[in-house]
């Protein structure tokens, strides 16, 4: 019978980086609905409204 | 470290306000690329400008979503949240700190030489409130009569606004300046408050008002990247609380809500090197070998601001 090998990292490393997981799930969350703004055609309506001065945003309307 | 994170700022302001054709043209920019959104606050509507401003995109969707329903559309502002939760969940309020124009005029006003003063932490929620009420629900709730809302964060608050796109449309275009009337004086006067007040105490917009801040800040626990505390080598000596701009006290809260990740505090206060930056949990950079839980030091009186 073949000896076992162990695939655990062994406990004598100095130094122990943990990755963190919660950002990247956070990133992909967001980048999911920034996916599904595009895909209804959100970017097309910002672009109509940002090519025009916005009378409100500067004061006057 | 503060010259590399100005000549960021310098540069980020630039790039979001990239057409200089404006004097000529007398317009604004009407290119694609507007379909963008700046990272941090920049009106769309000022001359210069290159990119949408999410703040301003996000309530004009959410003052317009009845005429979109009706249209058969439904435009929420997916596409801006989406945006913004990437920038949020990869830099969090490091936006303010690097990229955000407003951030860098606040900065600079704020070396101009005068007497400096704290901000009371308990105004911090407002810019909650902003965003709450100013940015989301106001424009998606109240609307006249054709359905339509208004963005009452632009039209009411938003000194950015009347800074970088209301003076300088008024002073190029005189037809515009026969409708400036009350609103205009009101926000103008808000403009002039703020600006005083940034002459006195660091960052006061980003501190109390800012929606786009608030939303930022509500990444503070899950950003990618974020300065970390070594516990072990911390003193307590309250160095990093005389350096921060935004009022943390970074050795009582690392996760800080308000911390725009500036680096001054690892940079410029911290003998011990207690702080240290990190992205995803990996420690960036080097960290060089110094006494570690030293006992604590005083101060002295330095502002705490």
């Amino acid at each position: 019978m073949p000896p076992q090998v162990s695939r655990k990292p062994s406990r004598s490393s100095k130094t122990k980086v943990e990755v963190r997981r919660t950002p990247f799930v956070v990133i992909l969350v967001f980048t999911l609905l920034g996916i599904i703004g595009i895909a209804t055609g959100e970017p097309r309506r910002v672009l109509e409204q940002a090519v025009q001065v916005c009378l409100s945003c500067i004061g006057v309307g | 470290m503060e010259t590399i994170r100005r000549w960021v700022q310098v540069l980020s302001t630039l790039l979001v306000n990239g057409y200089w054709e404006f004097p000529v043209t007398r317009t604004i920019y009407q290119g694609p690329l507007k379909v963008l959104c700046s990272p941090g606050l920049n009106c769309y509507s000022c001359p210069a400008a290159t990119t949408s401003c999410p703040i301003g995109a996000l309530q004009q969707l959410l003052a317009g979503v009845r005429h979109t329903i009706d249209s058969g559309q439904l435009y929420i502002g997916l596409y801006i949240v989406g945006f913004m939760g990437v920038m949020g969940g990869v830099l969090g309020r490091a936006v303010c700190g690097w990229l955000c124009p407003f951030g860098l005029i606040q900065d600079l006003l704020y070396k101009i030489p005068s007497r400096k003063f704290g901000i009371p932490s308990v105004l911090r929620y407002l810019k909650y409130g902003f965003l709450a009420f100013f940015v989301i629900l106001l424009p998606l709730l109240v609307v006249d009569h054709m359905g339509s809302g208004q963005t009452w964060f632009c039209k009411y608050v938003c000194p950015a606004g009347t800074l970088t796109a209301g003076i300088p449309m008024l002073l190029m275009q005189p037809g515009l300046r026969q409708a400036a009337g009350l609103l205009f004086l009101n926000k103008l006067f808000i403009m002039v408050m703020f600006m005083i007040w940034a002459v006195y105490a660091s960052r006061p917009f980003c501190r109390t008002t800012c929606p786009l801040g608030a939303f930022y800040a509500l990444f503070a626990k899950v950003k990618l990247v974020r300065l970390r505390l070594d516990h072990s080598r911390c003193t307590n000596c309250k160095a990093c609380h005389q350096v921060c701009p935004m009022g943390v006290k970074f050795n009582e809260s690392p996760d800080d809500a308000e911390c725009i990740t500036c680096l001054a505090c690892m940079d410029k206060a911290c003998e011990f090197d207690a702080i240290s930056l990190e992205i995803g949990g990996v420690p960036v950079g080097g960290r060089a070998s110094r006494p570690v839980a030293a006992p604590a030091r005083e101060t002295g009186n330095r502002v705490n601001r």
